[in-house]
């Protein structure tokens, strides 16, 4: 039987606003989203070692 | 014995490590773009001031959801010059968004801004074995 390694990465942004008057709002988590790492999906991974190896 | 290949939990926490390391995935821009967030993004749709050319310097840091180190987490506020109706914030590997690598992008409904507003914003990635 053959296995297969996959790496999900999910990615949030959570926000708190602060008004200009003091007042605070925690938005909470605003936005989301998990994807499978694949072949056409490695795009972070790739960022991460362009940084690494260039500065 | 399966035939199996894994990039392990420790691979990944070394990755995060060295990128925690590196100390350069920090630089935080807002927008007010209209398109959605994609893998392939390399750039903020519509950049807004006070980061329209210039990202602000966030925090980096790396932590663990699932398993050591798993996670990178970058940190920071921005604080409206004027009214905005912000959609998107992205962090990326240097301030001058003109050839910035785009790491992280994400789009969200309008969060409306006036002038001396601010957000904070805690941008996470969360790798993870399926």
């Amino acid at each position: 039987m053959e296995q297969v390694g996959k790496v999900m990465v999910k990615s949030t942004v959570s926000a708190v606003l602060t008004k200009a008057d003091g007042t605070v709002i925690d938005l909470g988590v605003i936005c989301g989203s998990e994807h499978e790492q694949t072949p056409k999906e490695v795009t972070l991974w790739n960022k991460i070692r362009r940084i690494l190896k260039n500065g | 014995m399966a035939d199996a290949a894994y990039f392990t939990d420790n691979g990944i926490a070394y990755l995060i490590g060295l990128a925690d390391t590196a100390d350069v995935l920090k630089y935080v821009a807002w927008g007010t773009g209209a398109t959605g967030a994609a893998v392939d993004d390399d750039a903020m749709e519509t950049a807004a001031a006070p980061t329209n050319a210039t990202a602000g310097t966030g925090t980096l840091a790396k932590a663990t959801t699932n398993t050591a180190d798993d996670t990178i987490q970058v940190t920071h506020t921005i604080t409206a010059g004027g009214a905005l109706a912000i959609t998107e914030v992205g962090f990326f590997n240097q301030a001058t968004l003109s050839g910035a690598i785009c790491a992280f992008h994400g789009t969200f409904s309008a969060i409306n801004v006036s002038s001396l507003d601010s957000i904070a914003f805690t941008l996470k990635s969360v790798f993870n074995q399926a």
